[in-house]
């Protein structure tokens, strides 16, 4: 047994799931490696200690209860806000899809301070709402125009061999990464980000396509997800600047440009899988403070 | 298994239903608040924005998994939220509670053997705040909440092998760290954890 092949085993003995065989061979090894005796010694110590945190733990506060349940009190007897989903009107998605969009954010709330953002995109309902287009590409700092093109930027972004391998691992990518499905997933949604996602960009299954990500979800939740999606992205401190359906489509498929805090890429992950089966999650960071990222999110209907 | 009735009308909107499947959880989401915060006032925070939040959201938990396990993923992903947006990892928070004097068992007076082991957890959980995020939350629930791999995958919506690897990685790094405190912005060596008697002869 290799010292490779004992940390394998090491894990399970750890995890309490060893069998009495590999125990053995553990053994075995140890007796001619102190290297790695003295690791299982240092390391179950480890797992001793961290059982102890577990006691360590402050009583629950008494108004703990209280505290949450007039919360929900207060909320259940508020009617739930409407989520404002925003729709391209017909007209304009033909526009999206064939052209650069330019629109005209209103200027009261779109300050100095807004404008330095690295994305403008309406925040809150008081500000004009309707953005068009695929990609914010340039704010200007001195006035209140937000210009909006239909092309994703692409950018290169190196994964660590580490995380590279957990995808691999996955088992979403092994059942959504079908080369095939995946070519799909992109050429299904061509019309939406023409330039960006080229043959050679999206190299199937090769998780190069920078900026994208894509769910498929219950037809029957379909509109609901979207409502969920915009929700998401407000809650996580970030917006969703645009939604294109993609016309003629069947199943339904909608584009929403989404950006987010760089630090909230992970939880609007997490959030996003509850809604539906994530095929492709590569979030572009933006600007360059990279603290906003940006990425279009494809949502399909599951094909019945 | 969730009652089926409560179930039915906490969705639709009967709060009282609600409180009667999200109560029994009160520990448990204390818990892990307690665990990756490590403050009683940002623990607080979470757990309470995490009942707040099952609610506002109940009728899009769709039962695949228990209320119990939802409720927890909930929670998880507030304290993330929580020690992100503040980027103040949870060892700040240990520091400035004991700065502070608060919630430190070990510094209240008794024998000096709980005074060890309280300075002991105390290292322990110094470290292993240090430990990247993507490390400490699966080690956390796999070796403080004795959650299963099965489980945390699904709170972390990550598959089971990812949460073996990562727990794996984390641990190693935590012996790494215990080792040489120093990497921890650790600088009380009073106590030295049983972990820390291993040698580090493996390169890591």
């Amino acid at each position: 047994m290799t010292c490779e092949e004992y940390r394998v085993l090491l894990d399970d003995f750890l995890d309490g799931v060893i069998r009495p065989e590999d125990e053995e061979k553990m053994l075995r090894h140890e007796a001619e490696c102190p290297a790695c005796k003295e690791l299982r010694a240092s390391l179950s110590a480890l797992q001793s200690d961290l059982s102890d945190l577990s006691e360590d733990v402050p009583p629950l506060p008494e108004d703990f209860h209280a505290q949450w349940t007039e919360k929900v009190a207060a909320l259940s007897t508020e009617e739930k806000p409407k989520v404002k989903v925003r729709f391209t009107p017909p007209v304009l998605r033909t526009l999206a899809a064939c052209a650069v969009l330019v629109l005209v954010v209103g200027t009261a709330l779109y300050s100095n301070r807004r404008s330095s953002l690295p994305v403008s995109a309406p925040q809150n309902a008081a500000a004009p709402s309707i953005v068009l287009g695929m990609k914010s590409e340039a704010v200007s700092q001195e006035s209140d125009m937000v210009l909006y093109d239909a092309a994703p930027t692409l950018q290169s972004t190196a994964m660590p061999v580490e995380e590279a391998e957990e995808v691999l691992e996955s088992a979403a990518y092994e059942e959504a990464f079908e080369p095939a499905e995946y070519e799909e997933i992109f050429e299904s949604a061509e019309g939406d980000m023409p330039a960006a996602f080229s043959a050679s960009e999206r190299d199937a299954g090769s998780l190069k396509a920078e900026g994208a990500a894509a769910i498929t979800v219950p037809s029957a939740a379909f509109d609901e997800t979207l409502e969920h999606i915009h929700e998401l992205c407000v809650s996580l401190g970030g917006n969703c600047s645009s939604q294109a359906f993609k016309e003629n489509s069947s199943p339904r498929q909608t584009v929403l440009e989404i950006h987010i805090p760089q630090s909230s890429s992970d939880a609007f992950l997490s959030s996003l899988s509850h809604l539906g089966r994530v095929t492709a999650y590569a979030p572009t960071v933006e600007d360059a403070a990279g603290e906003t990222c940006t990425f279009s999110l494809t949502v399909s209907e599951e094909s019945e | 298994m969730d009652d089926p009735v409560l179930v039915r009308k906490a969705k639709a909107g009967d709060a009282k239903a609600f409180e009667a499947l999200a109560t029994p959880c009160e520990p448990m989401i204390w818990r892990v608040c307690w665990q990756m915060m490590g403050s009683r006032e940002d623990a607080q925070d979470c757990a309470q924005e995490a009942f707040v939040k099952a609610w506002s959201r109940i009728s899009s938990w769709n039962e695949a998994a228990s209320f119990s396990t939802w409720l927890y993923r909930i929670a998880v992903t507030c304290c993330l939220d929580a020690l992100r947006k503040k980027k103040v990892r949870a060892s700040d928070s240990v520091d400035a509670m004991q700065e502070s004097g608060h919630d430190l068992p070990a510094r209240d007076p008794g024998p000096q053997e709980s005074l060890e082991r309280a300075e002991h957890n105390r290292q322990v959980r110094e470290a292993l705040s240090a430990l990247p995020e993507e490390q400490r939350t699966p080690l956390i629930l796999s070796c403080v909440e004795e959650k299963s791999y099965e489980e945390i995958a699904l709170i972390l919506s990550l598959p089971p092998g990812t949460v073996k690897s990562r727990i794996s990685r984390g641990r190693l790094a935590l012996k790494k760290m215990l080792s040489d405190p120093s990497q921890t912005g650790n600088k009380s060596d009073s106590v030295p954890s049983n972990s820390m008697k291993g040698g580090a002869s493996h390169d890591l």
